[in-house]
């Protein structure tokens, strides 16, 4: 009874925009003339061939590979620095942290100020050598290159934060302990603090993933999707094809396959990382 | 007075807002802003009207982009909140073909010099024809140009691409081009304006073709026009910021003086300041066999939804708002937009402004003698008009253009969203 409230809520907001997603994935839909014609499916045939989802995959898979590793392997060591009680380390993991509360888009439109080409990143740059001007958003692989740069920050962020609460959990014994072993900073990181540390990285990965799959409004505002579909990701392609070319239909079933490869992505991601958890 | 009486006039003055707002039309009207029309332009054109017939109360939209306007309609028409009336600065035929815009009558467009414009469907105007606005034109930098040796506007192709050379060799860059981000309408600029001069203003027959599956991109004409625009781009005769500029930071390249020529809309003289540094002159884009045209678009009024709850007062206001003489002024003022009002007198209305010259020379430009206007490409309505998302593909390919990326790769790209979307 009492979760009654909070079932409805999660029936409204997640169950039925996923039917409804499925349902319209078998029909061809205009938006602007609200026609459906069932066409069973032919919106997943058609997809089977659709060049622009796998490019827009492959552009995904590549941001999401980068940011995970990137982002746990330095949040690790943020993670590490910051791992202390004086005040001034109290303000820097509030500051460290501040990237993560912030919109996706605001860091978007940050990111421009920084990486247009009279912007602060090639101004800085200039001071050292005038003669080098990188085209950091208008060149294509500069540009998929400074997007993984604008998510990572945010979620360097995210991951320095998991980390750090996990190593404040980790018993001071156990370092005591390594501390009378001999065990070097090295090996005590090795051999204590990594497996130690499986929980947060499960987190962090899982989390990272779900949110790369999804990248669509950092994008936006650094690259449109350009130059030409460079940088066009998966729910940037969604969102064109149901609003810019009118087929909600076969946009939904790309939606589709998006949650089915992020799922099964994320699912195997925590079962692996969930059975070094318990070996740990 | 006694206290009934107080309190009877109490009463009415309480009550006389509530009554004057029940006689008021709310309409939410969709603008769009730029660098030369910002949200100040908007406001005192909105008020001038609302000065005239208090009757309407207007909240003013505005999408994200202007580039993204039809997108962002489409998902206000998702959500059951599309606009009363909305400015037609975009690709408006598919939204006639969805029965979402309403036709105006023969009476509504009384006050406008040339009644079609873009063209009608069905034999009827579904956005006013409010400016005109002359989109193939090259502005350049009359001092580059000197020092170059450059004697003579180009006439021809040929001459364009001497002149470019010729600039290429004095060290400047001989054209600004560009749009990133959201502003790939920008880049697409020269293109449109290519093939509306070169293929779809030759070819009667060409749009209809497309539309109807006879015909694709693999045609000598279009790969013509993409190659015109890729050979500018292959020789180095563009800058290599393109891909990074948004359209207020292109047309701040040129102003800067950072290359030659600048292939845009008449509405580029509105950036122009009086005092500006340099003397910019500006020149029709020659079509490549030569022939005199001019690549014209007499449209960008407000269009009213068929799915408002007061279509008169819709279209009234609609029309007192694109033929107010004041607004018209501020609209050629700042955005170079000419006036298709036959109330409008150049001279008497323009009396308290100090137009730059650049502005009448659009105005002679549009009125040569023997000049060819054709429409401008993806832009088209009726029978003509592309499948809707063509333009935005057309937008992508043209950055792809700017990227190196081959004209074959091009008309393949066309070709297979064509056949995708057909």
């Amino acid at each position: 009874m009492l979760i009654t409230p909070a079932l409805f809520l999660f029936t409204l907001l997640i169950i039925l925009p996923i039917c409804l997603t499925v349902f319209y994935s078998f029909f061809k839909i205009s938006f602007l003339t609200n026609k459906y014609d069932f066409i069973g499916f032919k919106n997943f045939y058609k997809l089977t061939f659709k060049k622009e989802f796998f490019n827009s995959l492959q552009i995904v898979l590549i941001l999401t590979i980068i940011a995970v590793f990137v982002s746990n392997f330095i949040g690790i060591i943020f993670a590490k620095l910051f791992n202390n009680d004086h005040k001034l380390f109290i303000i820097l993991r509030i500051l460290i942290f501040t990237p993560f509360i912030l919109s996706p888009i605001v860091i978007g439109y940050i990111f421009v100020t920084i990486l247009t080409d009279n912007g602060i990143l090639n101004q800085f740059i200039s001071i050292f050598n005038n003669q080098i001007k990188i085209s950091w958003l208008g060149n294509p692989n500069m540009a998929l290159i400074s997007i993984s740069i604008a998510l990572c920050w945010q979620l360097i962020a995210f991951c320095t934060v998991i980390y750090l609460a996990n190593l404040k959990n980790i018993p001071k014994e156990l370092e005591d302990a390594a501390n009378i072993d001999g065990a070097n900073k090295i090996q005590k990181f090795r051999y204590l603090d990594w497996p130690l540390l499986a929980p947060a990285l499960t987190i962090n990965t899982v989390v990272i993933l779900i949110s790369s799959f999804k990248l669509y409004d950092r994008v936006l505002a650094l690259t449109g999707g350009g130059p030409g579909r460079s940088t066009e990701t998966i729910a940037m392609l969604i969102i064109r094809t149901a609003f810019n070319e009118n087929r909600v239909g076969f946009a939904s079933s790309m939606s589709l396959l998006l949650l089915v490869i992020s799922g099964a992505t994320t699912f195997i991601a925590l079962i692996y990382l969930g059975k070094r958890e318990v070996e740990n | 007075m006694n206290f009934f009486k107080k309190i009877l006039i109490s009463f009415a003055i309480f009550l006389t807002p509530f009554l004057a707002n029940a006689k008021q039309v709310e309409l939410d009207f969709m603008v769009f802003e730029t660098p030369n029309l910002p949200a100040e332009f908007w406001d005192d054109a909105i008020a001038r009207t609302v000065k005239d017939f208090p009757q309407f109360k207007i909240n003013k939209i505005v999408p994200p982009n202007v580039g993204s306007m039809g997108d962002y309609l489409k998902q206000l028409q998702a959500t059951d909140q599309f606009p009363d009336v909305m400015m037609s600065n975009f690709a408006v035929a598919e939204f006639i073909e969805a029965g979402l815009l309403m036709p105006f009558e023969d009476s509504d467009l009384e006050r406008f010099a040339d009644p079609i414009g873009l063209g009608l469907t069905n034999g009827k105007q579904y956005a006013l024809p409010m400016i005109t606005v002359v989109e193939s034109v090259i502005f350049y930098n009359k001092k580059m140009f000197e020092e170059a040796g450059i004697t003579e506007e180009p006439k021809t192709w040929s001459d364009l691409e001497n002149a470019a050379s010729k600039l290429k060799q004095n060290n400047v860059t001989p054209f600004i081009v560009g749009g990133a981000a959201g502003d790939s309408w920008a880049a697409a600029w020269p293109l449109m304006d290519l093939v509306a001069l070169n293929v779809t203003g030759v070819d009667d027959n060409y749009l209809k073709d497309l539309r109807n599956g006879d015909r694709n991109f693999s045609d000598p004409l279009m790969e013509d026009a993409i190659n015109a625009y890729s050979a500018l781009v292959k020789k180095g005769w563009t800058n290599d910021t393109a891909l990074s500029l948004n359209y207020s930071e292109l047309q701040q390249t040129f102003l800067n003086g950072d290359g030659a020529m600048y292939p845009m809309g008449s509405f580029f003289a509105g950036a122009v300041p009086l005092d500006h540094p340099f003397e910019i002159g500006v020149f029709p884009m020659p079509a490549l066999d030569g022939t005199p045209r001019l690549v014209t678009y007499t449209s960008g009024g407000p269009a009213v939804s068929a799915l408002t709850e007061h279509p008169e007062e819709a279209k009234l206001f609609a029309v007192e708002f694109s033929t107010n003489v004041e607004t018209n002024a501020d609209d050629l003022f700042r955005d170079a937009h000419i006036p298709n009002n036959k109330l409008f007198d150049l001279e008497r209305d323009m009396a308290d402004y100090e137009l730059h010259p650049l502005i009448f020379e659009m105005i002679e430009i549009l009125q040569t003698p023997g000049i060819q206007h054709v429409p401008f490409f993806t832009f088209e309505v009726g029978d003509y008009a592309l499948l809707p998302g063509l333009q935005g593909e057309v937008f992508a390919n043209s950055q792809e253009i700017l990227s190196g990326t081959d004209t074959s790769q091009i008309i393949d790209n066309l070709n297979n969203k064509l056949m995708e979307l057909q």
